[in-house]
């Protein structure tokens, strides 16, 4: 019911479709009684009565109540379908717009597949409920105060004897709601599992065939697709319990009606007439009461999908703009870490880091495989934030900036490089749609990645696939290096970015980058000491702790872990000796 | 390769008109509860039925008698009959509520199991989020049709039939002549038909588009809102739910249609029963009773029309589901065991490309050009070249990811493309360069290379690649859970593990492409040493771009533009002073 109350909100924007909908489900109910009374009154006036002059207006009326009901209907439908149509495109572009809102722990919390599932089968269910459910409900509601606004006055006994079992079918439907519910949001969460499994099984297709686990994967599947029946099965199981009670109660009715009412007539009390009347009325009670299971299964079903709807839409995200957000046009790209530490549970990620970037610097970071690079970069943006101390940007912490403007002084190339299916010149542009082509060019110079991308066939209007696909490890890499360049921000992060790169071409993207006129504060992420050698400041990360910093020459007179590292990469081609020689000297 | 992108719609290459059929065949299996469903269907209607029949009795015989044991006697005969209903329909709805929803589960495990073996241009191809839809909404689709839909169009057919042969018997006459408008009534809906069927085809595919732009949204997150774009991609989806939003509406209302027209129709039907049944009257042809009589029924005659043509709506939504369905099922994967394909025997290790040309689009770019290796038993050998020079495709071909174009690719002397295609992979372990964690706890994702490993196995392949360190320092060690593609660990510890779970599958022959290329030199050398164990005696391919992590190969083949252009041993190259020399002394001149 809460979950109604949330959703009343989305129906009040559309309150014509709401309430025109209502109004022609009603008079779509009203048309459709007329011709039942209107054959009645042919049967007996006209037919055994013989008054033949009434024919011809019980015939025009006929063919046009059922004119007019056809309208109702097709208006009817238009507006509940408008109404759904409408609500639903709202509740899901809000869930859309919301989850664009949300953190990066969000999405590293929760699988694709599950929020995929509220956003599809979840939404269907709330359409159900504006586009059926409510034609049903209004029309139950409709008979039983038009019934009893009839039958009421011709005989208030008669008129409780009809009613007598309704609050028992309402305990039933009662109990009918409160233990399907609990079933349905298994059946919700079943299906999400389900759409999970499939989806991940279909991201990662490849590795299930490399490794030809198909079996497995069947296996998996087939556990979570029995369980979707099963739980399925459980909601039918209720259902059928239920439902056939209320059918029994309802047809009840009539045989208390038979009895009670038949033995009123013949004790006298009220007459044939009456009794017939409130018989020919009685389907019209019979069927709300039927109906109640139905519209309290749809309920049920509904408030199970909506709750996990508006669950999201009312998770805050864990970052976003303070009260009084500081905006900004362009940052000089000052940057300073004040003892910066970040935890995850009780895992400490940093410890304590502290460092100062100039605007226009090179910082490189360095560091074992999980020693914290990435998460110190991802702090700049504010992808998350950090547990103790400052990310402070031309002096302002970053956390007084407004998020939108702050991300955008910053230009990124994560570390898992990810394209969209699109054309290659809209994802270099995928940060400034519509961009001009020449800055596209240039950008996927100093990427160099214009010359595969002008060697395709349709050069920069070439489609690719997900994640890149057709494009090779490092072409995907360049690309993405080029969808930051275009951006021109004053910060540029290049994290791992050249993983996947030849050297040769690395080393000419590095001079591009560094013939570039506009510079940017620089952050480099790389494991080759030939990437970072021309670093204004290299950082050694281990542990989440900076140990070592400097510049090339000063970190290889340190002797430390850089040197060793130096040593190690170059043991081929250069000596000790000649290192001594070089630089310590 | 011609990619679907979310914006546009799907092309359906094996529409089959059958597809209903095909699902009811689905049914087979279940044809006696189905049976049984229509009986207890048949015993609920009847029940139903007599009750207006027990209601006359009641009046005529004893209220209007007085008879109080009489009424008594009927009520009790009442409810027993609603209690007979009762049951019937308890057990009808149990029963086919569990037959639709086996029968969904069967067609949605068909579907799964098929997508399993389509190939990796399928994949390349088609965006994932309009492959989940259909194996998730399009088959939930059927469930209606499958449990109310079917027995009830059975149902109302026979009482439609039962009901026009009592009318029939009443007066032929009549009957026929007020019947006259059924053809017109079929007419239309044909008419009409046509046009749902392909208005909700074109809905599914605005859904699926809608459904392949919210998942590459969800996967591509990151990068929105690194770059800021979240405005765009908003109003790039309220276009798409634009899109779908009027198609729905232009549909639904036409199959909204199909009531009215019913209505009319039976409305003219009704006129002409009035008209001509009241001149026969008045003429002497019929009685006054049987006028009555056939008044009453043609109104119950319709009643099974107008709930047919409901449930023919619920079929043509379920046929532009089941179109999609069996688009899926009735494509072939491209590469499959030919008929004769022998068992791969265990491997030795002998790999020859003989005038291997390859493009990955048919008159697409060739990637491979004619091109010829032969390794030995045992032998490590390394790809090296310039990115998007082949090597990766070359793996591929290997484990006939994909199929060549021209010459042949010998393991052991045989063609690979005589063997079972299960018996040639399993033999062979791949990382790719693309690493790919499932949800799960690491110990299971490293376990994914050979099921029955032990923990022990799990934890050795794991110390090989230096990650147990690492592993065990997460809260719950090998036990700690980790989302999809891994997002709490770093882009190297990914890495790793998927390094460990390629060293588990314990291959006949290892290939390792841009294994460690995330890594730390320093951890990287450490793991060189420890897997030299693992190389000995099996044949591997490795590709790098750091030269450090290829030096030790017993051959270094480079790579330019799809050829192979130099092989030899690091010295062999380094004496040659080609381009494998330059490469390498380029990278002293930089540090110099
Ligand atoms: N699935 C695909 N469909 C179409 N073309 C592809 C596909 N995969 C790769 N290509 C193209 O084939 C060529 C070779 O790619 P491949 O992945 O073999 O390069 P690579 O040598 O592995 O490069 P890298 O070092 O960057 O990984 C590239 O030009 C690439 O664009
Ligand atoms: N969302 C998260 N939740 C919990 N732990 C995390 C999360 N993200 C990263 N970690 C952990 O934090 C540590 C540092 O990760 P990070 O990605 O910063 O490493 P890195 O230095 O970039 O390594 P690599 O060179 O492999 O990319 C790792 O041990 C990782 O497992
Ligand atoms: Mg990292
Ligand atoms: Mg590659």
């Amino acid at each position: 019911m809460r979950e109604l109350k949330k959703l009343w909100i989305y129906v009040k924007k559309y309150k014509l479709f709401f309430f025109g909908g209502l109004f022609f489900i009603i008079l779509n109910v009203i048309f459709s009684m007329i011709p039942g009374y209107l054959n009645r009154r042919i049967i007996d006036d006209v037919i055994n009565g013989q008054q033949m002059e009434l024919l011809f207006t019980f015939l025009v009326t006929y063919i046009a109540a059922n004119f007019l009901r056809a309208a109702a209907i097709m208006i009817q439908r238009f507006f509940t379908e408008s109404l759904s149509q409408n609500l639903l495109r709202d509740l899901k572009q809000d869930l859309y717009d919301h989850l664009q809102r949300l953190s990066f722990n969000f999405f590293n919390n929760n699988r694709t597949g599950e929020l995929m599932s509220r956003m599809t089968g979840d939404m269907e269910a709330v359409r159900m409920l504006f586009a059926d459910g409510m034609i049903q409900f209004t029309r139950a509601i409709f008979y039983i105060v038009f019934v009893m606004a009839v039958l009421i006055p011709e005989s208030l006994k008669l008129s409780l004897v009809s009613l007598a079992l309704s609050p028992l079918i309402g305990f039933f439907a009662y109990r009918l709601g409160v233990r399907i519910k609990p079933i349905f949001r298994q059946v919700r969460r079943q299906y999400s599992d389900l759409n999970s499994t499939v989806q991940e099984n279909i991201s990662g297709i490849r590795i299930v065939k490399a490794f030809h686990q198909q079996c497995y994967e069947m296996e998996k599947f087939d556990e979570e697709n029995n369980n979707y029946f099963t739980k399925n099965y459980n909601a039918a199981k209720i259902w059928s319990k239920y439902f056939p009670i209320m059918e029994f109660l309802g047809g009840m009715s009539t045989v208390l009606l038979l009895f009670y009412g038949g033995r009123l007539v013949i004790e006298g009390e009220i007459t044939l007439g009456i009794w017939m009347q409130f018989n020919s009325y009685l389907w019209m009670l019979i069927m709300p009461m039927r109906m109640i299971g139905h519209i309290v299964n749809m309920f049920s079903r509904t408030s199970a999908s909506a709750e996990r709807i508006f669950n999201i839409l009312e998770t805050e995200p864990e970052i976003k703009n303070k009260k009084k957000a500081v905006h900004i046009d362009r940052v000089k790209g000052e940057i300073e870490f004040k003892n910066v530490s970040l935890s995850y549970g009780d895992e400490d990620i940093l410890k304590n880091v502290s460092f100062h970037a100039e605007p226009g610097e090179t910082i490189a970071v360095m560091g074992a495989t999980g020693s914290g690079k990435s998460s110190l970069i991802n702090l700049i943006p504010r992808y998350y934030e950090p547990t103790d101390g400052q990310v402070l940007i031309d002096g302002i912490d970053n956390r007084d900036y407004d998020l939108r403007d702050l991300r955008s002084q910053v230009s990124i190339v994560m570390q898992d490089v990810f394209l969209f299916s699109e054309t290659i010149a809209s994802n270099i542009a995928y940060g400034q749609p519509g961009l001009d082509l020449e800055k596209i060019k240039r950008a996927a110079d100093i990427s160099s990645a214009r010359n595969f991308i002008e060697e395709m066939e349709s050069g920069f209007e070439e489609v690719i696939g997900e994640r890149g696909m057709g494009l090779s490890g490092g072409q995907k890499q360049r690309v993405s290096i080029a969808r930051a360049i275009v951006e021109e921000s004053p910060i540029l992060i290049l994290d791992d970015a050249t993983s996947a790169v030849d050297m040769e071409t690395e080393h000419q993207i590095q001079q591009a980058l560094e013939a570039m006129d506009q510079r940017s504060t620089l952050f480099l992420i790389a494991h080759r000491i030939s990437s970072v050698r021309n670093a204004d400041q290299i950082l050694i990360l281990d542990h989440g702790e900076i140990i070592e910093r400097g510049t090339h020459e000063e970190l290889i007179k340190n002797k430390g872990q850089y040197y060793t590292m130096f040593k190690e990469q170059y043991k081929e081609v250069i000596d000790e000796k000649e290192i001594e020689e070089r630089w310590v000297k | 390769m011609a990619y679907n992108r979310y914006f546009e719609d799907e092309k359906m290459e094996n529409l089959d008109p059958n597809n209903i059929k095909r699902v009811l065949a689905y049914l087979k299996p279940y044809k006696y509860r189905v049976a049984l469903s229509l009986f207890l269907m048949a015993m609920a209607a009847f029940a139903d039925l007599l009750g207006p029949y027990l209601t006359k009795i009641a009046i005529d015989n004893y209220i209007l008698a007085g008879d109080y044991r009489g009424l008594t006697i009927i009520s009790l005969i009442f409810m027993g009959l609603l209690a007979v209903n009762g049951f019937a329909v308890r057990f009808r709805v149990l029963i086919m509520s569990k037959v639709g929803h086996q029968v969904v589960r069967n067609i949605r495990q068909d579907l799964f199991q098929h997508i399993q073996n389509l190939s990796f241009s399928y994949f390349d191809s088609i965006p994932a989020g309009k492959i989940i839809v259909r194996v998730m909404n399009n088959v939930n689709s059927l469930q209606n049709l499958l449990e109310n839909g079917l027995i009830n169009i059975i149902t109302d057919t026979f009482r439609f039939l039962a009901i026009l042969l009592i009318m029939l018997n009443l007066n032929l006459r009549l009957t026929l002549i007020s019947i006259t408008v059924m053809p017109i009534l079929i007419f239309l809906i044909f008419l009409l038909k046509k046009k749902i069927r392909i208005g909700w085809r074109r809905v599914q595919k605005k859904r699926s588009n809608m459904n392949a732009y919210i998942h590459e949204s969800l996967t591509g997150m990151k990068i929105t809102q690194a770059f800021v774009r979240e405005e765009k991609n908003s109003n790039i989806f309220k276009d798409l739910q634009n899109d779908y939003v009027s198609n729905w509406m232009k549909t639904v209302m036409m199959s909204h249609g199909i009531f009215p027209i019913v209505l009319l129709i039976n409305t003219a039907s009704v006129i002409i029963m009035y008209l001509v049944g009241i001149r026969d009257l008045n003429a002497g042809l019929v009685t006054i009773g049987t006028l009555v009589a056939l008044l009453q029924y043609i109104w119950r005659l319709w009643q099974p029309i107008i709930n047919i043509s409901n449930f023919y709506n619920q079929v043509l939504v379920a046929n532009s589901a089941a179109e999609r369905i069996f688009d899926v099922l009735d494509t072939d994967p491209d590469i499959v065991d030919l008929p004769e394909a022998k068992v791969m025997p265990e491997i030795d290790g002998k790999v020859e490309f003989k005038n291997v040309s390859f493009s990955y689009e048919e008159d697409g770019e060739i990637i491979l050009k004619d091109m010829n290796f032969e390794v030995q038993p045992g032998e490590t050998i390394a790809f090296v070249g310039a990115t998007g020079a082949g090597k990766s495709t070359i793996i591929n071909l290997m484990t006939r990811f994909y199929d060549i174009d021209k010459g042949d690719i010998l393991i052991d002397d045989i063609d690979i493309q005589g063997v079972k295609i299960a018996s040639l992979r399993k033999q062979i372990g791949v990382m790719m360069q693309d690493t790919f964690i499932f949800s799960g706890s690491i110990a299971d994702n490293i376990r994914y290379g050979n099921l029955e490993a032990t923990r022990e196995d799990i934890e050795e392949a794991a110390k090989m690649v230096y990650a147990d360190s690492f592993i065990r320092e997460m809260e719950n060690g090998y036990d700690t859970e980790v989302n999809e593609r891994g997002s709490r660990l770093s882009v190297g510890q990914r890495q790793l593990i998927s390094f460990a779970r390629t060293i588990l599958s314990d291959p006949k022959i290892l290939i390792l492409d841009e294994a460690t290329s995330s890594i730390d030199t320093q951890t990287e050398i450490l793991i060189q040493k420890a897997t030299q164990a693992v190389l000995k005696g099996r044949t591997s391919f490795v590709i790098a771009h750091r030269l450090s992590t290829i030096r030790n190969a017993d051959r270094i083949m480079v790579l330019e533009a799809g050829e192979i252009i130099e092989t030899g041993s690091h010295e062999e190259l380094m004496a040659r002073q080609g381009h494998y020399h330059d490469l390498y002394m380029a990278q002293y001149n930089r540090v110099i």
